[in-house]
C-alpha cells in the first residue's frame, strides 16, 4: 500500500516537474522594453492585421498613433524612419478618404509593413538591401501618389476646361531622376533619393492635410 | 412577397410547399424536377441530412414565360418537415406567395397532418398572412400505398381533418409515381399569379 | 401582395454596385430581398454563377444566422463573410428587407471591401427606402 502511495506521488512530481519545473533553457519573464522578448512592432502589426478585418477611424486612429510613437523610437534610423512615415501618410490619407481612398492605398500598407518587418527581424541583411526594400515601396508609394493625382485631375477636368496639375506634384517630379520608378539601381546618388522621398512624403502630407483640412470646413457649415 | 421589376418586367413568385416530415414535399419537386429537365434549365438545390430528410429547405426556380408582357419566374421550395425545424420552416415561410400543403394519406400520420396545418396557420400569422386568404393548394398523398394494402385515409376523412373550413382546391396525389403532382403545380401558380394580378397590369 | 421597383430606382441600383464595387474588381454583386428574390445583379463579365439558387441560400443562410444571433442575445452579426481558396462572399443588410452580397476575390482586401460596401449600403438606402410597398 505505501509503495503505491510512493509511486502515485512520484508520478505526480514528475508530472509537476515536467509541466512546472525550473530549467536553464528557459526564457526570462519578458518586462517592457526587455529585448529578449519584447518586438516592437508588435502592436503595429496587430493594427496592420486588423485593417484586413475591418477599417473604421478608431483603428486609423490607433494607427497613427502608433506610427508617431515609433517614428520617435527610431527617428534616428532614416530607413526604418521612411518606411514608417510612408505608412504614416497612407494612414492619414485612408482616415481622409475612407471608402474613396484609392485602392491600392491599402495593398501598399500591407507591402510596406512586410517589408518593415524584414528589415527589423532579419539580422544579417546589409544596408544596401535594407534600401533597396525601401526603395521598392516608395515607387509603389510614389505611383499610388501619382495616381491619385491623376485622379484629381481628371475629376478637377470634367468640372473646368482648363486644367493646372496641383503645383507640388509636379515639381517633385522634376526634382526626382526616374530612378525611382525604375528597377535598376545605376546612376543615381541613394543618399539623394532618400532626401527627395521625404520631401515628396512632407510634400503629401501637406497635400492631404490642406485637402483634410478644406473637408473638415466644409462639415462645420 | 411577389417581386416585381419594372425594369426588365420580370416577376418572381415564391411557392412553398408545406407538411408534416416524410410527407413527400421534397418527392413533389424531384418529380417536376425529373419530368421537366429538359425544359427547366436550372438545377435544384437541397439541403439534406445525411439521412435524406430536407434539412434546410429544397429549391427549384423555373420560367413559365410571358404573362401579360411580364416573364414570371416561379420559386418552388420546400420545408423541412420535422417538428424541430420549425425555426427554419419560418425562415423559409418569408415572402411566401403561395403554398402546397402536402399531406399524408397513411392513417398513422393522421395526427401529424392536422398538427402541421396548424403549424403553418401559426408560422403565417407571425408574417401577418392568414391562411384562409392565402393562395393554398391542399394535396393528399401517398395514394398508391393503398395498392400495397398499407392503411391510407380516404379522401373525405382527409378533407373534414384539414379542409373543412378553408375549402382549398385539393387533390389526392402520389409524389413517388407523379400521379397530380404537376396538376397541383399548376393549380397553385395559377392562384398565385391571379392574386397578383392587379399588379401586372 | 407585391412591391415593385421603377425603371430609374432599378438604374440607378445598377449603377452605384457597378461603379463602386464592380468598377473596383469585385467579381458578383447582388442585391435581394429576405425572400430570396434578386432585385438587381452585376457581374464583372467572367463569372458564371447561378445567382438565383445563391440568392435562395444566401437568403436562408442569412436569416438562419441571424435566428442564431438572437437566441445568443446579439440583435444581429455585424459580419457575415466566408472565406474561400479563391473566392469569398461577403453578406451586408440593408434596411431591414434586403441583402448586399457581394463575391470577390482575394486581390481585395475584407476591410476595404468593407469600407466600400458600407457606401454602397447608404447610397442604395436613399433609393430602396423611398418605393412603395403594398
Amino acid at each position: 500500500m505505501v509503495s503505491e502511495k510512493d509511486n502515485l506521488n512520484i508520478q505526480v512530481e514528475n508530472r509537476l516537474e515536467d509541466l512546472f519545473g525550473e530549467s536553464e533553457t528557459d526564457s526570462p519573464v519578458a518586462a517592457e522594453g526587455d529585448d529578449l522578448e519584447y518586438y516592437p512592432f508588435r502592436i503595429l502589426k496587430s493594427i496592420v492585421l486588423s485593417m484586413d478585418w475591418e477599417i473604421n477611424d478608431d483603428v486609423l486612429n490607433k494607427f497613427i498613433e502608433q506610427l508617431d510613437r515609433l517614428k520617435d523610437t527610431y527617428k534616428e534610423d532614416k530607413i526604418l524612419l521612411l518606411f514608417l512615415q510612408i505608412l504614416h501618410s497612407l494612414g492619414i490619407y485612408i482616415k481622409a478618404k475612407k471608402g474613396g481612398a484609392h485602392p491600392n492605398a491599402f495593398k501598399i500598407i500591407n507591402s510596406v509593413f512586410t517589408r518593415l518587418e524584414k528589415v527589423v527581424l532579419s539580422k544579417n541583411l546589409s544596408e544596401a538591401a535594407k534600401k533597396k526594400m525601401l526603395f521598392l515601396e516608395l515607387s509603389k508609394f510614389k505611383e499610388l501618389r501619382g495616381a491619385i493625382a491623376q485622379g484629381k485631375i481628371d475629376s478637377e477636368k470634367k468640372k473646368m476646361p482648363a486644367v493646372k496639375p496641383a503645383p507640388a506634384m509636379v515639381h517633385k517630379e522634376e526634382e526626382v531622376p526616374g530612378g525611382l520608378i525604375a528597377s535598376g539601381t545605376q546612376g543615381y546618388n541613394g543618399k539623394e533619393i532618400i532626401i527627395n522621398a521625404v520631401e515628396d512624403i512632407k510634400n503629401l502630407i501637406r497635400v492631404e492635410f490642406a485637402a483634410l483640412r478644406e473637408e473638415l470646413k466644409l462639415l462645420k457649415r | 412577397m411577389a417581386f416585381i421589376n419594372m425594369k426588365k418586367k420580370e416577376v418572381q413568385v415564391k411557392v412553398v410547399y408545406y407538411g408534416p416530415g416524410r410527407g413527400g414535399k421534397t418527392s413533389n419537386l424531384e418529380y417536376i424536377y425529373k419530368k421537366f429537365r429538359e425544359r427547366i434549365q436550372t438545377e435544384m438545390i437541397t439541403v439534406k441530412t445525411h439521412g435524406d430528410r430536407t434539412l434546410f429547405f429544397d429549391f427549384l426556380p423555373f420560367d413559365i414565360g410571358k404573362i401579360n408582357g411580364y416573364d414570371v419566374k416561379i420559386q418552388l421550395y420546400t420545408v423541412p418537415g420535422q417538428v424541430k425545424y420549425n425555426a427554419t420552416r419560418r425562415l423559409v415561410l418569408r415572402g411566401v406567395d403561395g403554398i402546397v400543403f402536402v399531406a399524408d394519406s397513411m392513417v398513422i400520420r393522421k395526427d401529424k397532418n392536422i398538427l402541421s396545418i396548424k403549424n403553418l396557420e401559426e408560422n403565417l400569422t407571425d408574417y401577418k398572412k392568414s391562411i384562409s386568404k392565402i393562395p393554398l393548394v391542399i394535396q393528399y398523398n401517398k395514394i398508391d400505398l393503398a395498392e400495397q394494402g398499407i392503411p391510407v385515409l380516404s379522401f373525405e376523412e382527409m378533407e373534414k381533418d384539414l379542409n373543412s373550413v378553408l375549402k382549398a382546391p385539393s387533390f389526392s396525389a402520389s409524389a413517388i409515381t407523379g400521379v397530380n403532382v404537376v396538376q397541383t403545380m399548376k393549380k397553385i401558380i395559377a392562384m398565385t399569379i391571379a392574386s397578383i394580378k392587379q399588379e401586372l397590369k | 401582395m407585391s412591391y415593385t421597383l421603377s425603371h430609374e430606382q432599378l438604374s440607378e441600383i445598377e449603377e452605384i454596385l457597378q461603379h463602386n464595387l464592380i468598377d473596383l474588381g469585385v467579381h458578383c454583386v447582388f442585391l435581394i430581398d429576405m425572400a430570396g428574390n434578386i432585385i438587381a445583379n452585376h457581374d464583372n463579365g467572367e463569372s458564371s454563377h447561378d445567382i438565383y439558387s445563391l440568392a435562395a441560400l444566401a437568403a436562408g443562410n442569412f436569416g438562419a444566422v441571424t435566428a442564431m444571433a438572437k437566441i445568443i442575445g446579439e440583435g444581429e452579426f455585424s459580419l457575415l463573410f466566408h472565406k474561400g481558396e479563391k473566392e469569398n462572399i461577403h453578406f451586408s443588410k440593408i434596411l431591414s428587407d434586403y441583402l448586399l452580397i457581394t463575391i470577390f476575390g482575394n486581390d481585395i482586401s475584407l476591410g476595404f471591401l468593407r469600407l466600400k460596401v458600407a457606401d454602397v449600403v447608404e447610397k442604395t438606402n436613399k433609393i430602396l427606402g423611398s418605393f412603395d410597398a403594398e
